[in-house]
């Protein structure tokens, strides 16, 4: 009887494992390479602040300034930033120094940090490309959202007020009732000739509200995203995804860095 | 005397601004850090149900009945249970979508799924055998005020392996990061009551170079 328990109690391990076997955990060497990515903008923030580790623990005393110093230069990009000798760039190095020496941290609430978006879109059947520019902005009490600060794309250059060949209304249109309006539609044109040119003044945010409101932007696919920081004083740079095969240095990166 | 008792107020009064700011560290949300650590908890359970029903849609083994059952609890995870609905913000959406980034010869290829045809899709896909495996490496964001319920995203990573013919030749394997888009709402029930309910949303879907 003990020998019949023990066969089925080992028989039916065995079948666990088997079923189990779609759940198992990657192994451990990947998983570190997994911790090590920097997965999200909030951990880019938190590592660059040095509020937590590579592995994703809390830091409660940030005294240590070697360690963040350490742990910025593997927030830059290293194709880009750094020699085959291992040498970083003199701009990154100075940037480090500075953040560190006046202690200067991300914050999701700053307005010094815009978000660049590159589009897919749909406009009239027209495929093209659109950018938007948005940041974040306080709508109440620790409540925040993202707005659009700027627009960019083919679909604005109908209202240049410099362009030639476009429409505008004869002289005589008020005899006929402006029946020339009736063919002012239908297909894209230049349509800076139709308005009074001391008021006009092309927006481009205006035109797209106007085209998402009516729902006639149709956006296929978000291609890019990158984020632009101005949060250090007499320092810009951008963070965006690199993808490298095998390496911790990869993920949310910084790959541009200016001095002004 | 009136003096003092100002001074005593006075003191009281920073004494309890000092105490209610210590409480809220986040400052993107009114929560307390155990608020946030309760909740992350809860996100962190609802991931992890996420990825074993992903498992057992992609598993070979299973029989369409059983995959079918296992579509529906995937479903339920989610806000609208895949169908059109109104987010919390009052907007109209036709239903959870994902967008799925794919590198083919070198050149990054994106669409646009919507989350019922991403699992149809997972369900039947033409290999002999497909092992979904998931990492233990995974990252919820800080947490989010937004009205009445707050918002986050929790990012997963998913190891994906296609084999065909009775060798069970390996001829496909990813790594995809997936950036989920995570729902704390109010909720009220006659069973439960009053509580926070998680519901998972939109999902950007990444192909990595992991490998």
């Amino acid at each position: 009887m003990c020998r019949f328990i023990t066969i089925l109690s080992f028989a039916l391990a065995c079948r666990l494992l088997v079923s189990a076997q779609a759940l198992m955990p990657v192994p451990s060497a990947y998983e570190s390479l997994l911790k090590g990515r920097v997965k999200q903008i909030d951990e880019f923030m938190a590592r660059f602040n040095a509020t937590e580790t590579w592995d994703g623990q809390k830091i409660t005393e940030r005294n240590d300034t070697s360690y963040r110093k350490k742990y910025l230069f593997t927030l830059f990009d290293y194709s880009r930033f750094r020699d085959v000798n291992g040498v970083f760039d003199s701009m990154a190095v100075s940037f480090v120094n500075d953040v560190v020496g006046h202690d200067y941290q991300l914050r999701y609430e700053d307005s010094t940090w815009t978000a660049e978006v590159q589009c897919s879109v749909r406009v009239g059947g027209r495929l093209g490309k659109l950018k938007l520019y948005l940041h974040t902005l306080k709508v109440g009490k620790s409540e925040y959202r993202w707005v659009i600060s700027n627009a960019y794309g083919d679909m604005f250059e109908v209202a240049a007020t410099d362009a030639a060949g476009g429409v505008s209304i004869s002289p005589v249109e008020h005899e006929v009732g402006f029946v020339g309006l009736l063919s002012m539609g239908g297909r894209r044109r230049n349509v800076s000739g139709l308005m009074d040119r001391r008021v006009y003044s092309p927006d481009r945010l205006s035109m797209l509200a106007v085209l998402l409101g009516n729902g006639l932007l149709d956006i296929v696919s978000v291609d890019c995203v990158r984020f632009h920081f101005h949060s250090v004083p007499g320092y810009s740079f951008t963070v965006e995804v690199v993808e490298k095969r095998g390496e911790y240095n990869t993920g949310w990166l910084i790959t541009q860095l200016e001095k002004f | 005397m009136n003096r003092i008792m100002m001074k005593r107020v006075l003191f009281l009064l920073l004494l309890s601004l000092s105490f209610s700011v210590s409480k809220v560290n986040a400052q993107v949300s009114d929560l307390s850090e155990s608020d946030i650590q309760a909740f992350k908890d809860r996100v962190g359970e609802v991931i992890d149900m996420f990825q074993n029903n992903l498992s057992i849609l992609g598993g070979k083994k299973y029989s369409q009945r059983v995959k079918q059952t296992y579509k529906k609890s995937v479903l339920k995870l989610f806000i609208g249970e895949g169908q059109a609905y109104t987010d919390p913000n009052g907007q109209y959406r036709e239903g959870v979508s994902m967008q799925v980034s794919s590198v083919r010869n070198g050149k990054e290829v994106k669409r646009k799924t919507p989350l019922v045809t991403y699992l149809d899709n997972l369900i039947k896909l033409p290999y002999a055998e497909v092992r979904l495996s998931k990492a233990d490496t995974y990252r919820i964001s800080n947490i989010y005020k937004v009205g009445d319920h707050y918002e986050a995203t929790a990012t997963i990573f998913q190891r994906f392996e296609g084999f065909v013919g009775k060798e069970m030749r390996k001829v496909y394997r990813d790594v995809t990061q997936k950036n989920i888009k995570v729902y704390i709402i109010p909720e009220n029930d006659y069973v439960l009551g009053q509580h926070w309910s998680v519901r998972l949303g939109d999902i950007e879907v990444m192909e990595t170079m992991a490998y």
